[in-house]
């Protein structure tokens, strides 16, 4: 049957009509002046506006029999034509493409075009998008303005068809890869902006300006270069002022700023006026333990160093020796003018070895030294007090030689005698000369002097330092350098070699210290060791084979060597060998240990460490080795040296005086307090703040609790006062020293140690954080964590101390897995309880008991190290934490511990994730005391802790466990194990 | 052991207590304007205060539900490291009832969802802002008897916020508690306030009493909490 031809014509049309919007490929029939026809294929041709077609610079983009993408606006206006759009096609196909790069997160450029309401407008090609404020950037500014205009680079992540709504984010982009973020964000109040501000307010310890949106804070340090007392020496209120913002953090709201930074420095072209070896005057600006500053220049400070100040005592008091205010003469020893650091010496200025050589001797004397170096213009001679003198050719027995022969006449060290012509103090320079060719002593024939080693010879290099000399970094610490016969092994044959092979030993400047400090002695002996030492130094240098290491002389911490070495080692060791050469035991275990220990970043098996040796000079003048293993080795145990005095163990609970204590004044940032015996200590700046009180730095090593207002009680008084008449030193607990007052002698606070590193609580209680804050740790670092705790207790329970309040909140770590309990204020002494805990670390048989009603037991004690012990190997899981279980306190009660051991049957009701993995890679030892302790109530002490994870320790080192914090499978048994347990 | 593909990544590996908050939010035509632009800078400010602050952004569980022309639910439980902050857009009527018992039934199940996998959690946080009375009369009755059985049995923390003279203070006081009267339109001070009060819970642990800052209820309020 046919169709009829109407029907024909009406199915031709519904095949034909396609619909509104889609997109049609036409061909470009003509061009006139305004408009394009293009042919789609549909009835009519359509037409479109010439303007559609022009890019930006008004250029026509196509022509007649072009192909062309257009959007179908509507199939008949009516009047025949076909509404077209070129237009409206790129927008279709760009926002086609935007959903594909959406899906695939891929990263586009936009343009902002301006600011609206919540955030940006921003153009992607022809369509229009929106920057919401929140995902502009990682952190949060108040004002992006300064982006219009810009090309900025963002994902898409929501489109809405029906609202025609595009929303993209910036940050996304960011998080994504920190490189492609070109764009730099001139936040206003960032660090090291210069701002202006008006001073609006003054206190004792700076000043505060405003900035306009927020005040930041003016330190009475960063005033002025000059040294000032009170930010009203310089400044006036109302003034405006130029500042440097140094700090500004964001958290705290608080914005640091410094004036002085915006002027020049003193210190700029320090070098100049302060060159090494120049003497000025100045004045003691400041007195410390370990020195004495002096204020040389206006705003320029230098440190002289306890040891610097006196030629007569080792062990000096600075304030015994200078006063506060006092004029003194200084002699410059070290300049660093980009770490504004400068290193002064009084002894020095007070005398001059050349003068007192000059004092000693004069014209005419004669002396008896050794050939210290030759040179072509003549012989340097050793002179008693470590300086040199110099016979120039002429002067060497009438010019008998030329500088060729010298050479082969003379050799270092050779004795000879000579006669002084000219000393010169301030030029320190000293003429002799050699007047008959008897005083020059043949080689072998050397007369013995009182000092006790021979005249170096020419010997051979000892075997040892042979096999070290080439590939080894040499230290040669003090008291090898003052041994016996070390004039031998340090002979011109290693200098020689050294040269040759273009090495230099290393010698820490501290030992420089030591053995000038030993030449001042009373002992005879002990002052020609260290003459000795000096000497080879001496050598060492002329031959130009030495490298004085400079470290940190004017640090406030002062290292003895021995640390020094080797925290020098640890930062050696991955790219040198390292020899060192000493004769302390002790020293050559600690350094030898660090052989064997871990380089961060590693896995188990593979060393970098290149390999470090320690030698001795032995009784026949040889260098020894000493390796790890020795015997019969004194071990440091300082922790033995110190003598407990426990407190008395607590019976009863004290009835407290719980009147709150009322202090008229409460001291703050910038005040000061008070010890019983009137020191007095500054709070610097607050370091944190808890519910009961603030914390303020006082110093490098020391900090103040300082309660808040109707936090103290007359029974925390009472209970201060018993903490602090005992000295508890356990390394990283940081107990009450001293109770401290306010300037009406009020108690406000105690001082105690500073604590150092980051919570449990924000490290490994968040496994996120963990992995950011301690990238490099694995297993065996929380295990080590666990038994820096244990110890800790262990020590303390050997004072009668109780914790009481174990929690992640108040024990901190330190990447170097130091431990460091804090809060301490709160432990149980004697009859006074520990008044807070947590549900989470309770005991089941004291949950809901009040803290302040009771003493606790070890058992209780036990519950919550078990717990803690458990978060640290399970990184912040709670142990009782189980599939259906309900709140903390009922899951304690319950006594429902859900995680599998042989033996006992299983309730399948472990939480989901990878605690399950976790647990069962620990070793089946720890398994059973967390089950006992949790299931029965059966729970170990610190020690048996202690000796079961010492074991985990051994056996994460043989690879017995899994390393990794976070396995993500079950631990493999294998068919034999399975079959013993009928598994 | 399959049943460990189809867990939630983050409440199985994430061991922290939550503390889980939702926010019920009037969106109705009448906050449309300067109300509504204040509401959006207050929640983009509280979520970036919970980011930042490393214990609440481990903790701080929180889901949006408004109420305007549709209840919507904004906002889901879940990490919010990886959800963007919605803007709202004011309009339609006033359907407080449907928006509470919605958000009654979303603390429900993601109370579930924790005891199902293993994890703590703090009892949960429920703030109601309106600004004006609301539309289903029906629903809002149903919602009051639940809601204020929940904060009555202390199992529910609850933080009912009239905004601006139209808000009808007695029908948010029936949902448990006092209903708060924002001052003015301080909707920053308020969320800043509420972020701090997340962070100094977040620092605790479950079952510990908490006192949140009396004295930073000062700078939104005008009415007493």
């Amino acid at each position: 049957m046919s169709k009829t031809f109407t029907e024909l014509f009406e199915k031709r049309q519904k095949q034909e009509k396609p619909k509104i919007g889609s997109l049609l490929k036409g061909t470009i029939v003509s061009i006139n002046r305004e408009k394009a026809i293009i042919n789609v294929g549909l009835q009519s041709e359509g037409f479109i506006p010439l303007d559609e077609f022009k890019n930006s610079q008004g250029e026509l983009e196509i022509a007649e029999g072009d192909v062309v993408e257009v959007a179908l606006k509507s199939i008949d206006d009516g009047l025949g034509n076909t509404l077209l759009s070129y237009v409206d096609a790129k927008r279709i196909k760009l926002w086609q493409s935007l959903e594909v790069s959406m899906n695939s997160e891929e990263i586009v450029t936009g343009l902002v075009t301006g600011v609206v309401k919540g955030g940006l407008s921003v153009n992607i090609g022809v369509l229009k998008a929106f920057l919401p404020d929140r995902l502009v950037d990682m952190h949060s500014v108040k004002d992006f303005s300064h982006l219009v205009g810009r090309e900025i680079m963002i994902v898409v992540v929501k489109m809405d068809e029906v609202k025609g709504r595009i929303v993209v984010s910036r940050r996304a982009v960011m998080k994504k890869d920190d490189l492609i973020s070109h764009e730099t964000l001139s936040s206003v109040l960032q660090k090291g902006a210069v701002v202006d501000g008006t001073v609006v307010r003054f206190v004792d310890y700076g000043a505060f300006v405003n900035l306009g949106t927020t005040d930041g804070l003016l330190h009475v340090k960063d005033i002025s270069w000059a040294h000032i007392d009170h930010p009203s020496e310089r400044l006036s209120i109302g003034d405006k002022v130029r500042v440097l913002i140094l700090d500004h953090n964001e958290n705290r709201g608080r914005i640091s700023l410094g004036l002085k930074q915006l002027l020049p420095s003193p210190w700029n072209n320090i070098a100049d006026r302060l060159p090494v070896g120049k003497r000025v005057t100045g004045t003691v600006s400041n007195l410390t333990d370990y020195g004495a500053f002096v204020r040389v220049e206006d705003g320029v400070e230098g440190l002289v160093h306890a040891s610097e100040m006196d030629w007569t005592s080792v062990n000096i008091r600075p304030s015994a020796v200078v006063k506060l205010g006092q004029e003194v003469d200084v002699v410059v020893l070290d300049v660093h003018e980009s770490k504004n650091r400068l290193s002064l010496s009084m002894r020095q200025a007070q005398i001059n070895p050349w003068a007192t050589f000059k004092e000693t001797y004069n014209k005419g004397s004669e002396i008896i030294g050794n050939i210290s170096s030759i040179t072509d213009f003549g012989l340097f001679i050793e002179l008693p007090g470590g300086i040199d003198g110099l016979v120039r050719l002429t002067n060497i027995l009438q010019e008998k030689y030329s500088s060729d022969e010298l050479e082969s006449v003379f050799s270092i060290g050779q004795q000879v005698k000579v006669e002084v012509l000219d000393i010169d103090a301030e030029k320190k320079r000293i003429g002799l000369s050699i007047q008959q060719s008897k005083d020059i002593f043949s080689v072998n024939n050397t007369t013995k002097k009182k000092n006790v080693s021979d005249t170096s010879q020419t010997q051979l290099l000892d075997p040892a330092l042979s096999s070290v000399i080439n590939d080894y970094l040499i230290f040669i610490d003090t008291c090898s350098l003052m041994e016996d016969g070390s004039k031998d092994v340090f002979s011109n044959e290693l200098c020689e070699q050294l040269v040759k092979n273009d090495r230099k030993i290393k010698i820490l400047d501290r030992v420089l210290v030591e053995l000038n400090n030993h030449i001042n002695s009373n002992h005879e002996r002990k002052k020609q060791l260290a003459a000795n030492g000096i000497q080879i130094i001496e050598k060492f240098k002329k031959f130009d084979c030495v490298d004085i290491v400079a470290v940190g002389q004017d640090s406030s911490k002062d290292p003895i060597p021995d640390e020094l070495f080797q925290s020098i080692f640890v930062y050696y060791r991955s790219k040198n060998k390292i020899c060192l050469i000493t004769q302390d035991v002790n020293l050559s275990h600690d350094v030898l240990a660090l052989n064997s220990s871990r380089s961060t970043g590693e896995r188990y098996g593979k060393k970098t460490i290149k390999g470090i040796k320690v030698f001795r000079i032995d009784g026949q003048n040889k260098l020894k080795e000493f390796y790890s293993d020795i015997k019969d080795v004194e071990l440091k145990d300082k922790q033995k040296d110190v003598v407990i005095k426990p407190f008395k163990k607590g019976v009863d609970v004290n009835t407290l005086n719980k009147s709150i204590v009322v202090n008229s004044l409460i001291p703050g940032a910038g005040d000061f307090v008070k010890t019983l015996d009137g020191k007095k200590i500054y709070l610097y700046d607050e370091i944190a703040t808890g519910g009961e009180g603030k914390v303020y730095s006082v110093n490098d090593t020391e900090v103040c609790k300082i309660y808040k207002k109707d936090k103290l009680l007359e029974s925390s008084i009472q209970k201060l006062k018993l903490m602090t008449s005992n000295k508890v030193e356990v390394k990283g607990v940081c107990w009450p020293k001293s109770t401290v007052y306010n300037e009406n002698n009020e108690p406000v606070g105690y001082l105690m140690n500073k604590a150092q590193g980051i919570e449990l609580a924000r490290s490994i209680f968040q496994p996120k954080l963990l992995g950011i804050r301690f990238p490099n740790w694995d297993r065996k670092s929380l295990v080590k964590v666990c038994i820096k705790i244990l110890d800790k207790i262990i020590e303390l329970h050997k004072y009668n101390i109780i914790i009481g309040d174990i929690n992640g909140q108040n024990i901190m770590v330190t990447e170097s897995l130091d431990v460091y309990f804090v809060d301490t204020d709160s432990f149980q002494v004697e009859g006074y309880p520990c008044p807070v805990g947590l549900v989470l670390f309770t005991a089941p048989e004291i949950q809901r008991v009040n803290f302040k009603s009771f003493l606790r037991t070890i058992e209780n004690e036990n519950f919550a190290i078990a717990t803690l012990l458990f978060m640290i190997l399970m990184p912040g899981k709670p142990p009782y934490s189980h599939q259906g279980g309900t709140t903390i306190a009922e899951n304690i009660k319950k006594g429902e511990f859900s995680y599998p051991l042989h033996g006992k049957t299983y309730n399948k009701q472990a939480p989901q994730g990878p605690w399950r993995f976790m647990w069962s890679h620990l070793p089946h030892k720890v398994k059973t005391n967390f089950n006992n302790a949790f299931s029965n109530s059966d729970r170990f002490s610190a020690s048996e802790w202690r000796k079961t994870l010492d074991q985990y320790v051994f056996g994460l080192s043989k690879e017995y466990h899994s390393a990794e914090i976070f396995p993500t499978e079950f631990k493999h048994v294998d068919d034999a194990t399975k079959q013993k347990y009928n598994i | 052991m399959n049943d460990l593909i189809l867990y939630d990544k983050d409440l199985a590996e994430n061991p922290t207590a939550r503390i889980p908050i939702c926010l019920v939010l009037d969106t109705s035509a009448s906050m449309d304007g300067a109300p509504i632009e204040e509401l959006n800078k207050g929640v983009k400010l509280f979520m970036e205060a919970i980011l930042e602050d490393e214990m609440t952004r481990f903790s701080a569980d929180i889901s949006i539900v408004t109420f305007g022309q549709i209840v919507e639910e904004e906002l889901k439980f879940g990490s919010i490291e990886e959800q963007e902050t919605p803007t709202f857009y004011a309009g339609g009527l006033t359907p407080m009832g449907e928006a509470m018992l919605t958000s009654v039934e979303l603390l429900d199940n993601r109370k579930k969802e924790y005891q199902k996998a293993g994890v703590d959690y703090f009892q949960p946080w429920l703030v109601i802002m309106s600004d004006g009375a609301p539309t289903d009369l029906v629903e809002t009755e149903a919602a009051i008897k639940i809601v204020s059985k929940l904060y009555n049995d202390k199992k529910l923390i609850l933080f009912p916020i009239g905004i601006g003279d139209r808000a009808d203070m007695n029908k948010l006081s029936q949902f448990g508690r006092p209903a708060a009267k924002l001052n003015g339109l301080k909707f920053k001070e308020f969320f800043e306030w509420l972020s701090q009060s997340v962070s100094i819970v977040s620092q605790s642990s479950p079952g510990e009493t908490i006192t949140l800052d009396e004295d930073g209820i000062k700078s939104w309020v005008t009415i007493g909490l």
